[in-house]
């Protein structure tokens, strides 16, 4: 460094400058100057007591840092390679283009089928106990099963036959037997006539015999025991009379 | 004040591990004032100063052993405390999102609001006329007027030509002095 005349050369081409104080005019606290020595000196003893203990107390095998980028490259590459081992896979073409579509189909179909299935509907809880009396049944036919096995004698079409045969014998044998052992009256109460008269109120009867006995005597053709009754004749005769009377 | 160790003998002991401590000792003793001048010139707020001092110094301690005479010792000492300096301006810059500039004038409010300055009006108006420089003229402007350093010791310091100095040290000279001309 120059001497204090040499400063003073220099600044005589700036007289403004020339006129200032040179002396340094910032000062510092009271004795700073003699604790700063020891305080450099403190520092730079902490400075050293910090690079002697890792800051977090964590260490790494030798050269673990030399052959990260190294580790990091190959786990990269193998990451690569299994992301071309699951391209191996492949699907029919436009098979992504018509999948919605067809996801669309299916949706459809199994709405369409819901709502089929719907229309019918089961007792509430049933498939609930459906399974436990499918169960009940089975057991009760192995049970069943287990008492031994039952063998007919007859084939069942052989048992039709006889059946009808015996029902077309009992009922031709009661019409034989009724007709011949019935009585005069049963013979009469089966008769057309009484069967025909029977629905007559006897009253009407009786008004009819006695308006035709007193006009004429056409009662003895239908009284003449001689003459077969018409059942006809007597029957129109008698609706005749009933509506006469009616009127 | 006691006679200073000349630089060689500092390093010669610095070399032999049983005098490291005293070479140092003796290093802190001849340069402390003078780095922290330097400094705190630099960056006006005493307490920056008394930081960036110390981190200058423990710099020193540490890469002292790799110091080859190539360089004067004092130059080299120099470079570490101006580059704490520039790192410690360009952090503030960043930290407050301001221009170099704009740090300038922060520097201005602090000198205003110092207790540890007590210079005159002249003296303080010289310090703002200063601090209107750009970063580098400032840094030969202080070397050159307060520590009154050769361009050639400079060169060392700031990895600049001595031509290149010169040329900024007179640009520095002439807008403090239009500066102290203009203003009152």
């Amino acid at each position: 460094m120059n001497s204090d005349k040499g400063k003073r050369e220099w600044m005589n081409d700036y007289l403004s400058l020339k006129q200032v104080n040179p002396d340094n005019p910032f000062t510092v606290p009271e004795g700073y100057f003699d604790s700063l020595e020891e305080n450099i000196l403190s520092k730079i003893r902490l400075e050293e007591l910090k690079n002697s203990i890792p800051q977090t107390g964590f260490t790494v095998p030798e050269n673990y840092f030399d052959d990260l980028a190294q580790n990091i490259q190959a786990r990269i590459n193998i990451e690569d390679a299994a992301d071309k081992e699951d391209a191996g896979f492949t699907v029919p073409g436009d098979y992504f283009d018509n999948l919605p579509a067809a996801i669309q189909s299916r949706i459809f179909v199994e709405e369409s089928l819901d709502q089929h299935s719907e229309g019918f509907t089961v007792p509430e809880g049933y498939f609930e106990n459906l399974t436990g009396k499918i169960l009940n049944k089975t057991a009760a036919e192995e049970k069943q099963e287990q008492r031994g096995v039952v063998r007919r004698l007859f084939s069942s079409v052989a048992v039709k036959y006889a059946m009808a045969a015996c029902v077309v014998l009992a009922i031709g044998g009661t019409i034989f037997l009724s007709e011949n052992n019935s009585s005069p009256v049963e013979a009469h109460n089966n008769s057309f006539l009484h069967k025909s008269l029977a629905s007559i109120p006897l009253d009407d009867i009786q008004n009819y015999l006695q308006l035709h006995l007193d006009a004429n005597d056409d009662t003895h053709a239908l009284m003449d025991e001689t003459k077969p009754a018409d059942a006809d004749n007597l029957s129109n005769e008698l609706k005749n009379a009933l509506d006469t009377t009616s009127q | 004040m006691p006679a200073q160790v000349d630089d060689a003998e500092i390093l010669s002991k610095f070399r032999d591990e049983k005098t490291r401590n005293e070479a140092f000792n003796l290093l802190l003793k001849k340069y402390q004032q003078k780095l922290y001048w330097h400094i705190r010139r630099m960056v006006i707020d005493h307490d920056d100063a008394d930081d960036l001092v110390q981190d200058t110094f423990v710099k020193i301690w540490k890469n002292l052993p790799g110091f080859r005479n190539d360089a004067q010792l004092y130059t080299w000492m120099y470079r570490i405390a101006t580059n704490e300096c520039i790192t410690f301006l360009n952090r503030k810059k960043m930290k407050n999102n301001v221009p170099l500039d704009d740090v300038a004038y922060e520097l201005s409010d602090t000198l205003a609001d110092s207790s540890y300055f007590n210079g005159d009006q002249a003296q303080r108006k010289l310090q703002q006329a200063i601090l209107t420089l750009p970063e580098k003229q400032r840094l030969v402007f202080n070397m050159k007027y307060y520590d009154d350093m050769k361009y050639e010791e400079m060169s060392e310091v700031l990895g600049t030509s001595v031509g290149a100095l010169k040329a900024s040290f007179h640009l520095a000279v002439k807008k403090i002095e239009g500066f102290l001309l203009s203003k009152d």
